[in-house]
């Protein structure tokens, strides 16, 4: 049995976010680094967004932290006198974290604009078109599974100028946005035929997560290739939706749902002290962090899961620094960029993957200057923010184009299809990386770019 | 087919942690890498020099009170290290000071960002409001306004920019008998923002179609002025460039004055810095704060950085703790009268009960006790507790330290770079070989 890292402590006793608003002392830092205050009037930055208009909001909102004198301690409230939020402009936050990493007291800038917007979403301040756009975006598992079996006609249907025309039109979907296409066998079906080698360490869980069950199966081959390569024998665990594209909309009380599901589903495996893997950065940090600190959910068996999900290089890397594993690597002889999305920043362990794919021979691994794509899961789709979200991007979008490789390298789904969209590169995730560098057979495009290059296939 | 190498994880070993990106973190870096040291940097954010005017101050008053700033640091620093052996500034010995002052300014340099002057004699520039300023170091984008100068200054404001007051600026330098005007520019581009905040107009005065409709604005106010001074928010990838660029289209030199915070050449100076760490193979990471450490014996191993759901560790052979001081947030100040260090928990010098924390009076001309609270260190800047060394492998820079009074001394830049480079060459120097 493998139980890596299990012997770190857990952080302390979490507070409601709003609570940290009084660390703010207004310097300032976050709005400079905010990169959607830098291209839109919309958003007028994360200070006066977050610890100044909460300190408003607070009173008001039902179910918001408030000092209870008597006992010193924050208590909920349920009274509600209809007033919410001082203005709309918070749901232009595209909850990056950029303003959390600089922050120099430790305001939890993003996850208090979270939950202002999911205020306004209780209070009924969105339309019904609004919620129903929000409702459709950050539904990836219905929607996956829904148009799986018709996967051609959604893929046309997504092509096609009139019928974009009319998401927009109708649903303020952005006709221009790069939505996902199906491809190919999906990572379920795959899975139930495919027969690994005997482990020879214990067992770890892969969480699959919505984007490779549907659309992007390779990246889950490639993960589990690389896992058993390693000796891990991988089960892939029953589990849903992660649910962050529903909180990124305010809409807790379906995301409580997924995440309460998962924690349902995953929480023999964190018991066994079975590690909990995943390649999409969104997921891995939605089950460490986001759900639990959005929605308050600190019960034991969330705390638990919690604490045994890792992303996958995270994971592979902690087994490096403990000597647990050497990895034995081929060279790859390609200079590629790589941009760790905010999503993989904000769970604050580093660069985990760049320092694997820095463990490759030959590969040259230029890292992004660049701040977020602009994409922010659901965000870049809204017709009205899809300006918004490329021109946050279009620093990215230089960096990848200025390096110009035949693949660009980024951890979470959303923001390879926007790198993709925004500069016509095919995007990869790290792990394809490595296990190509394990001499594992990769799949397009890496596989292209890697025969390209003169590197053998296995 | 190639063999494969086994890389094992040369890419994990830290032989030098700092721990805080400030000015201090980044120059203890820069010297631990120059040294060969594996080196990583991590920060709980950015720091002071968001904060700062983006130069480099290392002594302004001396003794403290006098109302004359110091004219020469050097000179200044030979009196303060005479009257104050325990100040960072007599433990690093004037020539290192000097030494690190000139190293920052090539790491600078070296960085795209041009630091003019020398330890021997301070900048005389205007504050954000309009004061004296002395500064050893200054962006050349500000060196126009040496105010030792007599040729008469116009400070031009940007409507829509609330951090720099032009016309309070002009006011309180002709109250110190200095030829100054103010002028306000209403320009049609910034009216298209609602929100014009440093970085925004930084960003716009990148672009030359800015500055030409700056220029066409502040032209007809110019009158008798022999040079403008501007809000420091001109340009953030190419000021310079900016800078010189608007005194061609005026026909008068052109300066930057430093503002209300977040300050534009403070960012451009921290990202110099950090420009230079990253090109030479040191890792820069924020959003890591520290919050507790791993000893053996009189050695830390590890210090653990919060993250979601669980603690990260960060084994390295040394430490340097640069976390700054009660500002900073590597001093925890409590109402029972505590004062802690966050990473190692290091006995921190600081007054004995909370009522010796402050004089009674606000402006009290003798300072506040709490100010020079710190940790006391080694001559080779190992904290202390009673005079011994507390921990082996970790040594202590910047606004940690003991004894210095660096806001009213006007010292906070310096003593971070003269500190954060001799405890980074002492935590590279104390590795164990191999």
């Amino acid at each position: 049995m493998t139980a890596p890292l299990s012997a770190q402590a857990p952080n302390p006793v979490h507070l409601p976010v709003e609570t940290t608003l009084d660390r703010c002392i207004k310097c300032g830092i976050c709005v400079t680094v905010c990169p959607v205050a830098a291209v839109t009037d919309r958003f007028p930055g994360p200070k006066y967004e977050g610890p100044q208009a909460a300190r408003l909001r607070q009173p008001w909102r039902a179910g918001a932290p408030r000092a209870d004198l008597d006992n010193g301690l924050w208590v909920r409230t349920d009274d509600h006198d209809g007033h919410l939020v001082p203005d709309h402009s918070v749901d232009y936050c595209s909850g990056c974290r950029a303003c959390n990493m600089a922050c120099p007291t430790g305001v939890r800038i993003a996850e208090i604009n979270a939950r202002a917007r999911a205020a306004m979403v209780e209070g009924a301040e969105f339309g019904w078109r609004k919620r129903l756009r929000n409702n459709l975006l950050a539904r990836p598992e219905l929607l996956g599974s829904a148009g799986y079996p018709v996967g051609r006609l959604v893929n046309a249907a997504f092509e096609n100028r009139f019928a974009r025309a009319l998401a927009d039109g109708l649903l303020d979907i952005d006709r221009r946005a790069p939505l996902p296409r199906y491809q190919g066998e999906r990572f379920a079906a795959w899975h139930r035929r495919h027969k690994p080698e005997p482990p020879t360490r214990g067992r770890v869980a892969y969480f699959t997560g919505c984007a490779t069950a549907w659309y992007e199966a390779r990246i889950g081959r490639a993960a589990i290739g690389v896992l058993e390569r390693l000796g891990f024998k991988v089960v892939v665990p029953e589990q849903n939706c992660c649910g962050l594209p529903l909180l990124s909309n305010g809409e807790f009380p379906a995301a409580r749902k997924y995440h309460r599901g998962n924690v349902e589903k995953l929480i023999g495996l964190a018991e066994r002290g079975i590690p909990i893997v995943g390649t999409s950065t969104s997921c891995t940090l939605t089950l460490k962090e986001e759900a639990p600190e959005l929605l308050d959910a600190f019960a034991p068996d969330e705390n638990a899961v919690a604490a045994a999900t890792y992303d996958i290089c995270e994971f592979i890397a902690g087994l490096v620094d403990q000597g647990d594993l050497a990895l034995d690597l081929l060279p790859i002889p390609l200079r590629l960029g790589y941009h760790p999305p905010c999503q993989y920043r904000a769970h604050r362990i580093g660069l985990p993957a760049l320092d694997l794919m820095e463990m490759v021979p030959d590969l040259q691994v230029e890292l992004s200057p660049a701040t977020c794509c602009g994409i922010a899961g659901t965000y870049g789709y809204k017709s009205e923010k899809y300006d918004i979200a490329m021109a946050v991007g279009a620093p990215l979008f230089k960096f990848v184009k200025d390096v110009g490789g035949p693949v660009a390298i980024c951890d979470s789904e959303t923001c390879r299809w926007q790198i993709t969209h925004g500069t016509d590169v095919p995007a990869v995730h790290p792990i394809e990386v490595i296990a190509a560098a394990m001499g594992l057979a990769v799949e397009d495009p890496l596989a292209g770019a890697l025969r390209a290059a003169g590197v053998a296939e296995a | 087919m190639t063999t494969p190498t086994s890389a094992g994880s040369r890419h994990r070993t830290t032989d030098v942690l700092v721990v805080g990106a400030g000015l201090a973190g980044l120059s203890a870096a820069r010297q631990a890498s120059a040294a060969g040291a594996r080196t990583r940097v991590i920060a709980k954010g950015w720091g002071a020099q968001y904060w700062l005017s983006g130069g480099i101050g290392v002594l302004g008053y001396h003794p403290l009170g006098q109302a004359q700033p110091v004219a020469s640091p050097a000179d200044a620093l030979a009196a303060l290290a005479a009257d104050q052996p325990r100040h960072p500034y007599a433990l690093a010995g004037v020539s290192a000071v000097a030494e690190a002052v000139s190293d920052i300014q090539h790491a600078c340099a070296d960085n795209g960002l041009a630091l003019e002057g020398s330890i021997d004699r301070n900048w005389l520039l205007s504050s954000p409001l309009g004061g004296r300023r002395p500064i050893c170091l200054a962006p050349s984008t500000m060196t126009g306004g040496d105010l030792t100068r007599r040729d008469p200054m116009l400070i031009v404001g940007l409507t829509g920019y609330p951090d720099f007051p032009a016309g309070l600026v002009a006011a309180n330098l002709e109250a110190q008998d200095m030829a100054a005007t103010a002028a306000e520019v209403d320009l049609v581009s910034f009216r298209q923002r609602r929100f014009l905040n440093a970085t925004v107009l930084a960003s716009l005065f990148d672009l030359p179609e800015i500055r030409e409709e700056a220029a066409r604005a502040i032209r007809p106010r110019l009158g008798s002025a022999g040079r403008v001074g501007m809000p420091a928010v001109l340009g953030m990838e190419s000021s310079e460039e900016a800078v010189s660029h608007l005194s061609d289209l005026l026909g008068v030199e052109v300066f930057e004055i430093a503002t209300a915070p977040p300050s534009v050449p403070g960012i451009r100076l921290h990202r110099a810095l950090v420009r230079g760490l990253v090109g030479s193979g040191v890792r820069v990471s924020s959003g890591m704060q520290v919050v507790g450490s791993e000893s053996n014996g009189s050695t830390i191993e590890a210090v653990y950085s919060e993250a979601a759901a669980r603690r990260v560790r960060h084994a390295a052979g040394s430490f340097v703790i640069a976390t700054g001081g009660i500002l900073g947030g590597g001093l925890i100040t409590d109402e029972d009268g505590s004062v802690t260090e966050v990473v190692a928990d290091i006995p921190v010098k600081s007054p004995a009960t909370r009522s010796d924390w402050f004089r009674r009076e606000v402006l009290d001309s003798a300072g506040h006790p709490i100010y020079r609270a710190g940790i006391e260190v080694d001559s080779g800047w190992r904290p202390l507790d009673s005079g011994k060394v507390v921990w082996e492998n970790v040594t202590v820079a910047g606004g940690l330290l003991a004894e210095a009074e660096t806001i009213r001394e006007h010292s906070m830049d310096g003593v971070a770079v003269a500190t954060g480079f001799l405890a980074g060459r002492a935590a590279a120097a104390s590795l164990v070989p191999g």
